[in-house]
């Protein structure tokens, strides 16, 4: 059942180099209690992709098409005032990198999280709520009295989820969310969300680059390359048969305990200002054919459950 | 006109107080941030009192120590008008020095003055460009003010000088009133243009001296 | 302690090194940052040792201090220049400028570690020349050859560093420490901040740089999967102390501290089969404060087989098998 639709999602950004286009015909779609990720490099645009859902996307950057569908409703097309009280934080929840210092240093965590039940209209006591919240992220109820400076990295960023959560949006964005955290606690912070969609069926867009801790965490994976989907599956399916050569080479890079060499993927991501013309890859991929640097590729439905943008198929 | 014979007194005194001033405030607060620790402490409560010294009070005061001229003059003004320029350049500084290619450097053995000329200029300059012109109507306005009370090295011509006359002599009374509006209207005017490009320099320069 | 071969192929040995940071109060007592606690760890010519620990490790702080960068609080580091032992602690003024030529570093972003106003060709000739290398020609060769080294085409030379990206960035880095010729770098999370499919490019660099010049490198990371593609052995640090040491194949295959085996259970792996399951790791609680330790062994009040001992002595570090040193109770 699908609760989030990004539909051919065009957002571009306009900078002194010219036209950025950051998002260029994305679509995806999460299903309820499903963890989707989103992965790719510096520079693809899946950030903006966050952002655009949570209409956040200020000048110089503009939505240039397509819609991003809740339950049906485009809420792009909706006024300010109205996303506000009826979907942010309420349906819509996000949770970024580095929001562990989104708290203010001088009220306590308690506190905090009070006031955004209060501002978003909680009905029931919101003392029972916090605790409730708090419990809920796998931290002790005490920390409701502490101050932010007193907490880890770690109970910081597990206090900030409770927070995204309080008033049980069905739905939370986590942009990076472990990027900063020693490895111990980012496998912690990954049970959490594992937890929190067996038993509460929240759906979660993960966006990172690290394709390893997607690996062991998401139902479904999307693969942006320079403001694109490249490929798109079940996780099985892209992990253990990826078809694009960029994921290919993209996994091939991880390093990891078994390896003993890794392999980078020559060349850089082109600026998304001055996009090369036909498939955005063609100036890396080991397979490039003229058609390539042509035309580019369309999503092409290659097995059930997985799309390819590639002339290979 | 006479008025306009003001025009290049104004200009010489604002430009050569904003030279001075700015470059001089620029170079001790630089090196002030520069060194850090106990040196910038000590430079800095030096400027400090500096800073403190009401200007115009002063002038009036040295005005009747001194027998002004027009380089007197200039030099007291600047002598009084670094330190702000000398605050905002060690704040540039000292942001600098965090930044990790100065202790890449030092890790290399460059030696300082060379950190000094290659990173520490290249980021100061234009910040003391586009002060300097805007420090220009600034050292206008103060010498036109000295003027208008009547303190001024009496050989010269400037627009403060003429205000003043108009007043003594009741101008605007009489219907004379070009002798009080002209001489006001240039210093403001003057300004504009120095004003105008400050600003548009500032607005260039000042993402560039951020550090990436 | 001595690696698996003898000290005279030690390029840089460091003993019973300490750093602390001491913090003074107004009205109480000085709080200490045991930042660097009584290390031994001996570097050998061409090889690279990984070490791997987290935020607080001290791993930073005993990377500096090995090259001189930090000052230590005791203890000492040697450093094997041909037949002459140079103290490294001690040095200072003149001596300290030239020992700079043998001892690099590499820093961790590539943002920052070049100034981004200037011309890349300037970036890289500015220290050339301060070494005192004057004649135009020379610095123009040298500099086109360590650009090759690195991998990266001489048109960009004339550019701005702020146009490049950051694995251009970093490539030049490494190619600025390439013109000392040193013979140790430090490399601080050199690929922390790049792209996954940009690492693997500059750790085959480094690993190049070490086989074909004999450089020694410690490369200084919080990824244990990165340590063990580059380096030949790893030192695991824990709140200033190493409590283990050995080849890197040994170290994942059969890792002997309850932190380290902590560690590997953390590390990232591709499984989309654990989609649903959560996943353990063995080990309590959080990193304590810096300038808190726990007494005797700092690892027990997380250890999952913390014993009464554990509580009070420190565990000296012991050599279980050929080249594997642990400092844990357990064995």
């Amino acid at each position: 059942m699908m609760i989030v639709s990004v539909k051919h999602l065009r957002v571009y950004f306009s900078s002194p180099r010219g036209q950025v286009k950051a998002l260029d015909d994305v679509s995806l779609d999460i299903n309820k209690g499903e963890i989707v990720g989103l992965a790719g490099e510096s520079g693809c645009g899946k950030s903006t992709l966050a952002l655009a859902i949570s209409r956040l996307i200020y000048p110089p950057g503009r939505v240039m098409g397509g819609s991003v569908e809740f339950d049906g409703n485009d809420i792009l097309k909706l006024g300010k005032e109205e996303f506000r009280k009826a979907y942010r934080w309420k349906k819509i929840s996000m949770v970024f990198q580095g929001s562990m210092n989104g708290f203010t240093p001088v009220f306590t965590i308690g506190d905090q999280i009070r006031e955004v039940l209060e501002i978003h209209g909680y009905g029931g006591d919101p003392k029972a709520r916090t605790e409730e919240l708090l419990r809920m992220v796998e931290l002790d109820p005490v920390v409701g009295d502490r101050f932010p400076h007193e907490l880890s990295g770690g109970q910081k960023q597990r206090a900030f989820i409770a927070m995204a959560l309080a008033v049980e949006p069905p739905f939370l964005i986590a942009d990076e969310p472990t990027t900063a955290l020693d490895v111990v606690t980012q496998v912690s912070i990954m049970n959490l969300l594992k937890k929190l969609r067996r038993e509460h069926q929240i759906s979660i867009l993960l966006i990172t680059h690290d394709l390893a801790l997607l690996s062991e965490i998401v139902d479904r994976v999307y693969i942006l390359y320079a403001g694109k989907i490249a490929e798109s599956g079940t996780a099985k399916e892209i992990f253990q048969e990826p078809k694009h050569p960029y994921t290919k080479g993209l996994i091939a890079s991880i390093p990891m305990l078994k390896s003993s060499r890794i392999e980078g993927i020559p060349g850089f991501m082109p600026d998304l200002a001055n996009l090369p013309p036909g498939c955005k890859f063609s100036t890396r991929c080991p397979y490039v054919m003229e058609v390539c640097k042509k035309d580019e590729p369309r999503l092409y439905n290659v097995k059930e459950g997985q799309d390819v943008a590639c002339w290979l198929y | 006109m006479g008025i306009l014979a003001g025009l290049p007194n104004a200009l010489e005194v604002g430009f050569l107080v904003s030279l001075i001033s700015v470059v001089g405030g620029v170079l001790f607060g630089g090196i002030s941030g520069y060194f850090g620790a106990r040196k910038d402490s000590a430079l800095q409560w030096f400027a400090l009192v500096f800073l403190a010294l009401p200007a115009l009070n002063f002038l009036v005061a040295m005005s009747y120590v001194v027998k002004l001229s027009l380089e007197v003059e200039i030099l007291i003004i600047a002598g009084l008008s670094w330190p702000f320029y000398a605050i905002i350049a060690r704040t540039v500084a000292l942001s600098i020095k965090s930044q990790t290619f100065v202790e890449a450097d030092k890790a290399m053995g460059i030696s300082a003055q060379k950190v000094f000329f290659s990173h520490f200029m290249p980021r100061l300059v234009p910040v003391t460009v586009a002060y300097t012109v805007l420090g220009i109507p600034a050292g206008i306005l103060l010498a036109e003010t000295l003027s208008f009370i009547g303190i001024i090295p009496p050989d010269l011509i400037t627009w403060g000088g003429i205000l003043d006359d108009a007043f003594i002599s009741q101008a605007a009374v009489f219907g004379f009133w070009w002798w009080v509006v002209f001489p006001g209207l240039m210093i403001v005017v003057s300004a504009i243009p120095f004003v105008l490009i400050g600003f548009a320099l500032e607005r260039i320069i000042a993402p560039r001296v951020a550090v990436k | 302690m001595l690696p698996a071969g003898s000290i005279s192929e030690s390029v840089i040995s460091i003993n019973d090194l300490k750093v602390h940071f001491e913090k003074k109060k107004l009205l109480a007592q000085p709080s200490v940052v045991r930042a660097v606690d009584k290390v031994d760890l001996e570097i050998a010519r061409g090889e690279i040792v990984g070490l791997v620990g987290e935020s607080g490790s001290g791993k930073t702080t005993l990377g500096r201090a090995a090259i001189g960068l930090q000052k230590a609080t005791s203890g000492k580091v040697f450093f094997a220049k041909g037949e002459r032992t140079i103290d490294v602690t001690a040095s200072k003024g003149r001596e300290w400028r030239k020992l700079r030529r043998d001892l690099q570093i590499i820093f961790q972003d590539p943002f920052s570690s070049i100034d981004p106003n200037m011309r890349v060709y300037d970036a890289l000739r500015i220290p050339l020349q301060s070494q005192g290398v004057k004649n135009k020609e020379e610095v123009e060769n040298k500099i086109l050859s360590v650009f090759q080294e690195v991998g990266l085409p001489p048109d960009i030379l004339s550019n701005f560093v702020f146009q490049l990206s950051g694995g251009q960035r970093q490539r030049v880095s490494i190619a600025r420490v390439l013109l000392f010729s040193p013979s140790f770098v430090v490399a601080d999370e050199a690929v922390s901040m790049l792209d996954v499919s940009l690492k693997g490019d500059i750790l085959n660099i480094l690993k190049k740089i070490a086989s074909n010049y004999g450089v020694a490198f410690l490369f200084i990371t919080h990824e244990m999967a990165v340590a063990k593609v580059i380096a030949d052995r790893i030192a695991v640090m824990y709140l200033g102390k190493i409590v283990e040491l050995a080849p890197s194949v040994e170290i994942v295959s059969k890792p002997l501290h309850p932190y380290t085996q902590a560690l590997l259970q953390a590390s990232p792996t591709i499984d989309p089969s654990q989609k649903d399951q959560i996943r353990t790791v063995n080990i309590r609680g959080e990193i304590p404060a810096a300038y808190a330790h726990p007494p005797g062994c700092k690892f027990h009040p997380r250890c999952p087989f913390v014993m009464d001992k554990c509580r009070e002595n420190f565990p000296p570090l012991k050599e279980i098998e050929r080249g594997h040193y642990v400092s844990c109770w357990l064995y």
